[in-house]
């Protein structure tokens, strides 16, 4: 009998309690979307089984000892991760439209409005200023950048807001669509833009060095992303080092994925994860997602007052990053009102300045609240 | 100032000078490297 006793301690049912069998179901439903429904698979699987392990009760996440925990010291705390997946990122993207039309970085900065809206609504709700930060980087819709500054203000919300802008991400074909259709007319969607010249290699080999120069003299602190970005796209534009270029794009990109995905679950045990305060969160995010938009879009409105070359005013939508899908869905909005309107390109140019954009946001909270 | 005002203020006004800077160093990289072109293209033929 005491045999059964001794083994019966041994094991870990007795620490069990029902929070740990809701973070169960939040974390089966996350495998759910993510197999099912395909939503953000590639982060949204290694993060709900980050959530499964650290709601089991076991020391994965103990400091200096749990496994989970070094993945997560290392990687995020460190603030290693992010920029690592921001050089992969650099190397997958192409510049062609924002060189083609400079304009589009306007834009790019236009959608980081929603990012103060939504800090100034996380304020009022009562959370701290540097959690407030993060909360509105989400509007920003770019992961990476989220957990990178949350890294460095505010610990303890990186697991709940990188769900969150995750979440806002795969949902952009969802919440954009009514937004813009709200703030632009049938006409002015119909706006056709010029096609896009040709970019030489050349230019697109200037740009990450332009690029990484002036936003370190401007914003030092975001000299690690923005340096990584850059730095990706010099390996992919230069073609003279295609294998570090695929590396940096694949197996690089997949590993940190990997790392990323599994210690972002492991930060949101139950008794963290379960508050009310996570709602608040979940909220807030979703402001800042449809104010980002809203900000984009209105910044295309003043811009055409200005210009004699119109733009269409979809295009801003684009600015909130979550490359391709949000240009992807300008495109769907556009062609909705007229088929033969090609606007996925000239969207490409202010989706990729959002990435900088929100990084460079990141960089301003960091300068002025660190 | 309060400091939530501090960082919309510099936040903000950060954001577009880093972007209204890119424009211009971009519009004048690609004159540069236009140029940088058409002068190679010279020399070969």
């Amino acid at each position: 009998m005491e045999l059964f006793q001794n083994m019966w301690a041994a094991m870990a049912f007795d620490n069990l309690y029902w929070g740990h069998f809701v973070m169960w179901a939040i974390a089966l439903t996350f495998v759910y979307l993510a197999i099912k429904k395909g939503f953000e698979p590639l982060l949204l699987l290694p993060i709900a089984f980050g959530i499964l392990l650290v709601n089991l009760p076991s020391d994965i996440m103990e400091p200096n000892q749990g496994l989970l925990w070094r993945f997560y010291h290392y990687g995020e705390e460190w603030a290693v991760i992010p920029p690592l997946i921001f050089l992969g990122i650099g190397a997958m993207t192409d510049f062609g439209p924002v060189i083609a039309n400079p304009r589009t970085l306007l834009l790019g900065a236009g959608a980081q409005g929603g990012v103060y809206v939504t800090f100034f609504g996380a304020l009022a709700l009562g959370f701290s200023i540097d959690q407030a930060a993060v909360i509105g980087i989400i509007g920003g819709a770019d992961g990476p950048t989220t957990i990178f500054l949350a890294s460095k203000l505010a610990p303890e919300m990186m697991g709940i807001c990188a769900v969150a802008a995750y979440s806002y991400m795969a949902l952009v074909p969802v919440i954009q669509p009514p937004i813009m259709k709200l703030l632009t007319t049938e006409a002015q969607r119909k706006i056709r833009m010029k096609s896009l010249r040709k970019v030489s290699k050349l230019e697109k080999i200037f740009f990450p060095i332009i690029t990484v120069i002036v936003i370190t003299l401007v914003v030092p602190d975001a000299a690690a992303l923005m340096g990584m970005f850059c730095f990706g796209n010099l390996l992919r534009e230069s073609g003279v080092v295609e294998r570090l270029s695929l590396t940096a794009q694949n197996e690089l990109m997949n590993i940190v994925t990997i790392f990323l995905g599994i210690s972002v679950g492991a930060t949101m045990p139950a008794e963290v994860f379960l508050s009310p305060k996570v709602i608040g969160v979940f909220v807030l995010g979703s402001v800042a997602f449809a104010a980002s938009t809203a900000c984009g879009i209105g910044l295309a409105h003043l811009m055409n007052l200005f210009s004699k070359e119109k733009i269409n005013p979809l295009i801003g939508a684009a600015g909130v990053s979550a490359v391709p899908m949000a240009a992807r869905v300008v495109h769907k909005v556009g062609s909705e009102a007229d088929k033969k309107n090609y606007l996925l390109m000239h969207a490409m140019g202010p989706n990729v300045a959002g990435v900088i954009g929100t990084a460079v946001a990141a960089g301003m909270f960091l300068s002025v609240l660190k | 100032m309060p400091l939530p005002l501090t960082t919309l203020i510099s936040g903000l006004s950060g954001v577009f000078i880093v972007m209204t800077l890119l424009m211009m160093m971009v519009r004048l990289s690609s004159k540069l490297a236009i140029a940088l072109e058409k002068k190679q293209e010279k020399q070969e033929s």
